[in-house]
């Protein structure tokens, strides 16, 4: 792993959260490249299909077919990815939501929209091993 | 039926005892008169009896035998006496020459001589005698009667009319009562019946084929008293049970229709806020020039659109976090060991690039006076609601403040946090202090002011009281306005024993 060249995950299915990712990462961040992936049954698969081991899973939480937390529990459950860490992307932050995805295994959240001046400094807490609850 | 007409035989049993009383007394008093009547004529034939043969005994001395004799084979004795009280004649040829003595006490014979004639009642012998002196000679005529054979006689008299009446009594009182449970079955009958309709069978029947007269048309009236009851009820259930199925019906509207409200915010709020999410990104990469070269004028238009794109954003929140606390369904996430100074700190951060925005458009800047009690213990909260009230009071501080100062004072006090955020600002008006806790209700039209959702103070407070605490607002026109709020102190030790509890 490259802390200063993190490889980052993101899996959305909206295009322009995704759009606006890819200019944060790539433009703002300035890390050679995003990968997006879709909510699908086989995600794992598509993880092991990059060829790379990412540091970070970015992952909404209002998908469809597969929301965030199922996501989330797929990954577990492969012995590969038992401690990568997962942050939910999240536009409704209530007080529930937060305590399931605390309760459900996440290594952080970030609320949506995106406060794109602190978000790279949120990545590299994260990746130094820091639960990070971006949510108010 | 037959257990419940023992009564009738019981009542039969206490008729007889009662009437058995009166008539034993009665016969007793009876059988005393008759006794009484029955001596008093027998010592008067005994008398007459003995002056008879003392007469005849008179006339015809040498037949004194004969007139002892004849008493021979009866219950009867008669005797002569002499003077010496030696029979001279006897019914007992046997006695005659002995002394009367051995028979009678010396009172007795005595009576025989002092007067020409008489009777006594020798009861201690259970004798009645009659005497008289035979005329013309020193002897007395004695007749001695068995009492003790009359009185016998007189009292099995009393005890075959005894039993007679008694029989006839008896005989009465049976016929009376078989008459009474003739009446009575019927009745009781009836009686059942009724019973059975007051304790709810409505089904229940009554056998009409052995009731007559009165008592069959007061069962008429009873089943068809009972139909018509049943009817009623048989209707009356039905449309109770229409009205709890409609009833049913609407409350299962009202939950579905208030699932799909609460199905629709939680939509609403997503597909709102992904568009203007992407929205305020793209403004944000925008201005920092990620897609070029920004000018200063594009900078001041894209910064305008960020702002009201951040309000829409407050305002779609507000909107659900009212018909939260509307329905019913806001819920703390409360945390424990919150540091209030570290909170405090962070909102006032918030808080203070708004202040510097306004006092850049002010010639004397407004100033902001912190007096915050240093290390407030930890406490537990819902961290983010908290926050939440801070800055909605604080913003409204500065929004609503053209000049003088803003001040933010917290204390602990005894069991709970005291906060207060006083402005120098206009005021408020004594007839709105109340009004503005109301949804969508604002104090002051003034169009510069107008940039809120009205919803900030009602949610604000509903917050507080959540939490246990109280938000209220001090306010005089013209000299500043101060909000209130309350958080009570909850320390980590009381907190674990509310859990234990």
């Amino acid at each position: 792993m490259n802390p200063q060249k993190p490889i980052l995950v993101y899996v959305e299915d909206d295009e322009n959260s995704i759009f606006i990712m890819k200019m944060v990462v790539e433009r703002v961040m300035k890390l050679p490249t995003l990968y997006v992936l879709q909510s699908r049954a086989d995600f794992v698969q598509q993880v092991k299909g990059l060829g790379v081991m990412p540091d970070v899973f970015l992952l909404d939480i209002q998908m469809k077919p597969y929301d965030g937390v199922e996501l989330l529990s797929m990954l577990r459950k492969d012995p590969q990815f038992k401690c990568s860490k997962v942050i939910a992307l999240t536009a409704s932050v209530t007080n529930e939501e937060v305590s399931l995805l605390k309760s459900g295994g996440f290594d952080g959240a970030i609320a949506k929209p995106l406060n794109i001046e602190v978000f790279p400094d949120l990545i590299a807490r994260i990746i130094n091993g820091e639960q990070v609850w971006y949510i108010a | 039926m037959l257990i419940k007409s023992s009564i009738i035989w019981r009542m039969i049993a206490w008729f007889l005892l009662m009437a058995l009383i009166p008539l034993g007394a009665v016969t007793i008093f009876v059988q005393r008169q008759v006794n009484q009547t029955v001596l008093d004529v027998e010592l008067q034939a005994a008398v007459r009896e003995a002056r008879l043969h003392a007469a005849e005994s008179a006339h015809h001395p040498d037949a004194f035998e004969e007139h002892t004799q004849i008493y021979q084979g009866t219950e009867e004795v008669a005797f002569i006496l002499g003077t010496d009280s030696t029979y001279l004649a006897h019914t007992d040829p046997q006695k005659i020459g002995a002394s009367a003595k051995n028979d009678f006490t010396p009172d007795i014979l005595q009576t025989f001589f002092s007067a020409d004639s008489g009777s006594l009642d020798n009861g201690d012998a259970g004798q009645i005698i009659g005497y008289a002196a035979i005329p013309g000679q020193d002897s007395v005529m004695v007749i001695v009667k068995d009492n003790q054979a009359i009185q016998n006689t007189l009292d099995s008299l009393s005890r075959s009319i005894f039993l007679q009446l008694s029989v006839i009594l008896l005989i009465t009182s049976i016929v009376s009562g078989v008459a009474i449970l003739a009446v009575i079955n019927p009745l009781r009958t009836l009686a059942n019946f009724a019973d059975q309709i007051g304790s709810g069978n409505l089904d229940a029947t009554i056998d009409q084929t052995d009731l007559e007269g009165e008592i069959a048309v007061l069962a008429g009236s009873l089943a068809s008293m009972t139909a018509r009851l049943r009817d009623l009820i048989n209707n009356l259930e039905s449309k109770v049970e229409e009205r709890t199925h409609d009833l049913e019906i609407a409350a299962q509207e009202l939950k579905r229709t208030d699932l799909m409200k609460s199905q629709f915010l939680a939509s609403m709020s997503h597909e709102l806020r992904t568009p203007l999410n992407s929205i305020i990104n793209f403004t944000q990469l925008i201005s920092m020039g990620v897609a070029g070269p920004v000018t200063d004028e594009q900078m001041t238009m894209l910064n305008t659109s960020l702002g009201s794109s951040r309000h829409l954003l407050q305002l779609i929140n507000d909107v659900l976090d009212i018909s939260k606390i509307q329905a019913g369904k806001l819920s703390l996430y409360i945390e424990e060991n919150v540091n209030l100074n570290e909170e405090i700190k962070a909102v006032v951060d918030m808080a203070e690039p708004l202040l510097q925005k306004q006092n850049a458009a002010l010639e004397q800047p407004i100033r902001f006076v912190q007096d915050i009690d240093r290390d407030l213990p930890l406490t537990a909260c819902d961290r983010r609601r908290f926050r939440q009230v801070l800055l909605n009071l604080l913003s409204n501080a500065i929004k609503f403040t053209g000049q003088g100062s803003i001040t933010l004072s917290v204390k602990k006090k005894e069991e709970e946090f005291i906060f207060a955020v006083m402005d120098t600002g206009p005021g408020i008006a004594k007839e709105m202090q109340a009004r503005i806790f109301e949804p969508f209700v604002q104090a002051t039209s003034d169009i510069k002011h107008t940039q809120g959702t009205g919803l900030g103070l009602p949610i604000s407070r509903s917050l507080v009281e959540a939490h246990g605490g109280e938000l209220w607002v001090e306010s005089n026109m013209g000299e500043g306005t101060t909000f209130f709020f309350t958080l009570p102190f909850r320390s980590p030790v009381m907190h674990s024993k509310e859990i234990t509890q």
